[in-house]
């Protein structure tokens, strides 16, 4: 019998909790001994009890562990535990961490920093564009990205890094054979074989309430840093950032409109003292990431050194490393926030400039007037022609150029917002 | 839709009874009680005697009430009471009741055609009928109050003296609808009036309150007048339902049919036993109004499919299959999600997967068949601050342009018959070929069709929606040729289902 299987039997006892086994394991070196003692009788300890009584139970059913142990394989499903040489370590330094995760796909690097984004699970479009944003160019920083895999915001970003080639890790509140939602079957493939899938919880289990705060845990504490983008006042995300703070990992939130009810648990968490993100860069405050984004680039500048010239404006990363080299040259301690917000806003400028200076003069032409009507926010047909004083037919032609040209997106019928933040 | 049967008697000799035959409803049967009491109650003695009716042809199912009088005529023919060579080229209608005076009936007007048709040249009516009757002109109709008026009528030639109350029973209608009475909504009226124009179907969409129902029952106020013809086609299917209502004629108005969501299927479609028109038909030429479009029933919804794209609607029963027209403008209102606040996520907290939901309970093809849908906005307060006089979309004007460009649409299709027979009257009525024919567009408005269709991903059916409703927005803007503004403007009021988040 192969070691890994007594962790398993010992995770799939019924009635024994997380608790259960830290208590059996401060008697017990390993689940083998323990395994061993259900047939050479058990050490006496007052405070065990109904621990025992549990494992003694659990005799009845051990070949209904044993049958599950062996189907794991042919379900593409690995799990692993404390001790074990892939078990993050990460997961060690929390008081409260799992004795097994199951996973598919592969697990996080643990070289590599790792970013949780998560958010509201009924988001605005906006938090949607924000999150896919910065996990996508989290992504090419080569930042992992960690989150719940749930509606909104939290599949946004994982689909954000994904799509921008990077690693990205699903902590389920079920098992992780299941995609909940089933909404997200088709990030959920992609992360089997790109990215990577894991859970506390048996395969077979089905969602539960009480799983998702638990799962929270495991997610503050496999990422580095995690960013808020859109929560309500009372919200999963705010037990997420609380667990983050238990467990010395920083927080960001990504600012909101004050009275919008999707920004109070932003506003409420920067308020309590968490760091404000408004560009991806940002997130090199954090000092973990911050090391790994300059040592990645000075191996990227020798590399390019070698390249010729040419090429170097064509990848993404190129013009990345610059923004980034810049700003990480000058000074490497905290103050860069502040420097990394312009690029961000000058890019953003570039855009809308791409839209609108066609025509040369700095006055307002229609475009820009249509254009600054439309914000992150979506705005209706009917508000943009009575704010933009303008005919009904020329406004429509413009917006359906703005659209064409990727500026503006119609999120529901003849509703507008900004594509580019 | 109707057909004329032949009531014949027969009197002679055996145990006094009344027998009927000919495939008779229950309510055809009864008639021989009435009959026997009104007759003698005219003051006719029959003797005692075996009586027998029959009504061909005997294959085909009679129902309704206005075999009574016919019944009572053949009987007191029979007995040579009534001088029945006069009865030639005369089509009878009408209930009898036990005093001898003679009940409207419904279904006059598709009768009083047929007769026409087949070359009658007298038709004796109800009272109550006579101004259905008096819409066709060639044929003599003779309303009747009375069974002896009736056989005096056919005896002596003597047709007593009628007022005809020709004066329509002006259904009271309250304070009269304007489009002037909505504040804000600029661009929900000009697609009210485009759709109108038209004859787009329409969807409305947005947040509770936002004016969608307003807009919709005004669109009545600024359709164009009906023709004769489809005065005449209106009036002949509420005659058929039995909802002209007393001493009606003519319908003049555009019917604007509103059915609750809570409709049978029956009721909707048309139905019965022995079929009758249902909502569809009865909006004919008109407005079928769908409130709250998403509550309605699947079945029902999907069922609007067919009769969208045939505009008529046919209901088969064993022995016979009866079709009624089903020409009308679909209007419809929702919400865009089960609060109906989104896409503002303040106020909406509905998930994805609900606003999915909610937006699925409308096939994608019954889209499809939504030229036009636009988005209403709730009325900011400078709106409804707004003082009445300065909003320049009244009924009175926005109705004006759609009889402009009616009258442009019926010059463009004047002589073009569709497959089916029936002329085009309207730029929605279009199909693909003519499309091809009418559309043209102007070069700048090709190249934005060209980059629309690849871009945006259009379907055929799209292409030729968005073509059809530029060319109503070219023919308000008298354009001859489509432009690109239109085209632009055609896309915007596209018939859509919310755009997928990727992008």
């Amino acid at each position: 019998m192969k070691a890994d299987y007594y962790w398993f039997w010992l995770n799939n006892i019924r009635g024994l909790s997380n608790r259960g086994i830290r208590k059996l394991l401060q008697v017990y070196e390993c689940p083998e001994s323990l395994h061993a003692a259900t047939t050479y009788g058990f050490k006496t300890h007052e405070g065990l009890k109904r621990e025992f009584n549990a494992i003694n139970a659990a005799k009845e059913y051990e070949g209904e562990i044993y049958r599950s142990y062996c189907r794991l394989a042919e379900m593409n499903i690995r799990f692993t535990y404390p001790g074990d040489a892939v078990y993050p370590e990460k997961l060690m330094n929390i008081y409260d961490y799992p004795y097994i995760l199951y996973y598919k796909g592969a697990l996080p690097d643990g070289n590599k920093p790792s970013v949780a984004i998560v958010g509201a699970r009924e988001c605005t479009d906006y938090g949607k564009a924000v999150a896919r944003s910065f996990a996508s160019e989290f992504a090419r920083m080569g930042v992992q990205v960690i989150s719940g895999m749930a509606a909104g915001i939290d599949a946004a970003g994982q689909s954000g890094a994904v799509n921008a080639g990077g690693y990205s890790l699903a902590v389920l509140g079920c098992g992780v054979d299941m995609c909940y939602p089933r909404s997200n079957i088709e990030l959920y493939t992609r992360l089997e074989k790109s990215g990577g899938i894991v859970s506390e919880y048996a395969p077979g289990t089905p969602p539960f309430q009480g799983f998702f705060p638990m799962r929270n845990r495991i997610i503050s504490a496999l990422a580095d840093a995690i960013v808020v983008v859109e929560a309500r006042e009372k919200s999963g995300s705010l037990i997420t950032a609380s667990h983050a703070l238990e467990q010395n990992r920083d927080v960001y939130a990504v600012p909101g409109r004050v009275g919008d009810t999707l920004s109070e648990g932003c506003l409420k968490l920067i308020r309590e003292g968490a760091e404000i993100i408004i560009s991806p860069q940002d997130i090199c405050l954090t000092e973990a990431v911050r090391r790994y984004v300059k040592k990645s680039l000075l191996q990227r500048k020798d590399v390019l050194t070698n390249t010729p010239s040419g090429t170097l404006s064509d990848t993404p990363s190129g013009d990345l490393s610059d923004t980034l080299s810049d700003t990480l040259s000058g000074d490497a301690d905290g103050k860069c926030a502040q420097n990394q917000e312009k690029p961000e806003t000058e890019r953003s400028c570039s855009d809308v400039s791409r839209a609108t200076r066609g025509e040369k003069s700095g006055l307002a032409t229609p475009r820009n007037i249509v254009y600054s009507q439309i914000n992150l926010f979506p705005v209706s047909l009917e508000t943009i022609v009575n704010n933009s004083g303008l005919g009904l037919a020329q406004t429509e032609g413009i917006l359906l150029e703005l659209e064409m040209n990727g500026l503006i997106n119609e999120v529901s019928k003849n509703c507008y917002v900004r594509k580019h933040i | 839709m109707a057909e004329i049967v032949r009531v014949e008697a027969d009197v002679g000799v055996g145990i006094p009874s009344f027998e009927m035959s000919g495939f008779l409803s229950s309510e055809v049967k009864e008639a021989r009680e009435r009959v026997k009491v009104a007759v003698r109650n005219c003051g006719y003695e029959l003797s005692p005697q075996k009586i027998v009716v029959n009504i061909s042809p005997a294959d085909m199912r009679k129902d309704g009430t206005g075999f009574d009088l016919p019944i009572a005529l053949a009987v007191l023919a029979a007995n040579g009471l009534i001088d029945v060579s006069k009865l030639s080229d005369t089509i009878v209608l009408g209930e009898l009741s036990l005093d001898g005076g003679i009940n409207g009936v419904r279904g006059v007007l598709p009768c009083i055609c047929k007769a026409k048709e087949m070359g009658y040249k007298r038709v004796i009516i109800p009272v109550e009928n006579a101004n259905e009757g008096a819409i066709v002109e060639g044929i003599c109709t003779i309303p009747v109050k009375s069974l002896s008026e009736a056989a005096e009528y056919i005896n002596r030639g003597k047709e007593v003296e009628r007022r005809i109350l020709r004066e329509h029973l002006k259904k009271d209608t309250g304070v009269p609808l304007d489009f002037s009475d909505i504040r804000g909504q600029r661009t929900a009226k000009r697609a009210a009036m485009i759709a109108a124009a038209g004859m787009h179907n329409i969807m409305f969409v947005g947040p509770p309150g936002s004016g969608k129902t307003m807009i919709a029952k005004r669109i009545p106020t600024i359709l164009p007048e009906m023709t004769f013809d489809e005065k005449l086609e209106v009036t002949n299917i509420y005659s058929i339902a039995g909802q002209l209502g007393d001493g009606a004629g003519l319908i003049g108005e555009r019917p604007f049919r509103a059915p609750y969501h809570t409709v049978t299927r029956s009721a909707f479609f048309g139905g019965g036993m022995y079929p009758r028109p249902g909502e569809v038909s009865l909006a004919g030429n008109g407005v079928l109004f769908l409130d709250e479009m998403t509550e309605f029933r699947g079945d029902i919804l999907e069922g609007l499919r067919q009769p969208l794209e045939d505009r008529k609607i046919t209901i088969s029963r064993l022995n016979y299959s009866y079709t009624f027209p089903a020409d009308f403008m679909l209007v419809g209102a929702m919400n865009p999600c089960k609060c109906g606040y989104y896409p503002d996520r303040n106020r909406c907290r509905c998930r994805e997967q609900d606003i999915r939901r909610f937006l699925g309970k409308i096939s994608t093809p019954l889209w499809d068949r939504f030229d036009m849908s636009i988005r209403t906005e709730e009325a900011s307060y400078e709106d409804l601050q707004e003082s009445r006089g300065s909003d320049e979309m009244t009924s009175a004007l926005m109705r004006q342009t759609v009889m402009r460009v009616k009258e442009i649409q019926k010059k463009r299709f004047s002589g073009v018959a569709k497959d089916g027979g029936k002329c085009i009257t309207f730029n929605a009525q279009m199909d693909s070929r003519m499309v091809a024919r009418v559309c043209r567009l102007t070069d700048d408005a090709e190249k934005l069709m060209k980059m629309l269709y690849a871009k945006k991903r259009l379907t055929g059916r799209g292409y030729h929606k968005i073509l059809k409703v530029a060319r109503t927005i070219a023919d308000i803007e008298g354009h001859g040729d489509i432009e690109a503004d239109d085209v632009s403007e055609a896309f915007c009021y596209k018939g859509s289902e919310r755009s997928t988040d990727e992008g």
